[in-house]
């Protein structure tokens, strides 16, 4: 995740970073446990991760310098990433750099 | 804040004992409520009395209906599939509280 935030740009001053990136872990760790979201409609549906669940999910975390729109690029290129790596080679690669 | 002192007990009797014998003394569950008053001066008792482990935090079928145990946290809450599918409007109304990190 820390190396999506710099492969994006997902920062300018670095203060709230450390905050973005252990939320972003969290918050696809919760999404991948299904939990909803006050973004979907339907509570009962699995949620499916998107730009509009990915502000929701990490509205908690406010970035002064307005980096958000790096941000959730980084959020979604980390999955993306996760995805084609395979879940193995996924996994060893969470635990080394999550 | 002003300091008071702080107790975890044993069992709901002990925890009723404690709170009786020092006025103004007061319960503390979880505590995202309190803990905000307490740094803002709203209220500053002499005794906390931590209860958060004496609650359930179980959410069982009961009577054809659910029940909810007090320890309960609302992302939990929100997130149980009973809630969703029998109660989606209890859902919606948690996950509209705060923000997740907030939540409790």
């Amino acid at each position: 995740m820390a190396q999506s935030f710099v492969d994006h740009d997902a920062f300018q001053c670095g203060y709230c970073t450390p905050g973005q990136v252990c939320s972003a872990v969290g918050m696809l760790d919760e999404l991948a446990r299904g939990w909803p979201s006050a973004v979907g409609t339907d509570v009962a549906a699995d949620p499916q991760l998107d730009e509009a669940e990915i502000g929701e999910r990490m509205s908690g975390n406010l970035c002064r310098c307005g980096a958000y729109a790096n941000i959730v690029p980084a959020v979604l290129g980390r999955v993306s990433t996760h995805r084609q790596a395979g879940p193995a080679r996924a996994q060893a690669t969470h635990g080394a750099r999550p | 804040m002003k300091p008071f002192a702080y107790q975890v007990p044993g069992d709901a009797v002990a925890a009723v004992r404690s709170v009786a014998a020092v006025p103004g003394a007061v319960f503390l569950g979880v505590g995202t409520n309190l803990v905000d008053h307490l740094k803002l001066g709203v209220v500053a008792p002499d005794l906390v009395v931590d209860v958060t482990a004496l609650n359930s935090d179980e959410i069982t079928d009961d009577s054809g209906g659910l029940r909810i145990g007090a320890a309960v946290r609302n992302s939990e809450l929100a997130a149980d599939r009973r809630v969703r599918e029998r109660y989606p409007v209890l859902a919606q109304a948690l996950l509209a509280g705060a923000s997740g990190q907030l939540r409790g």
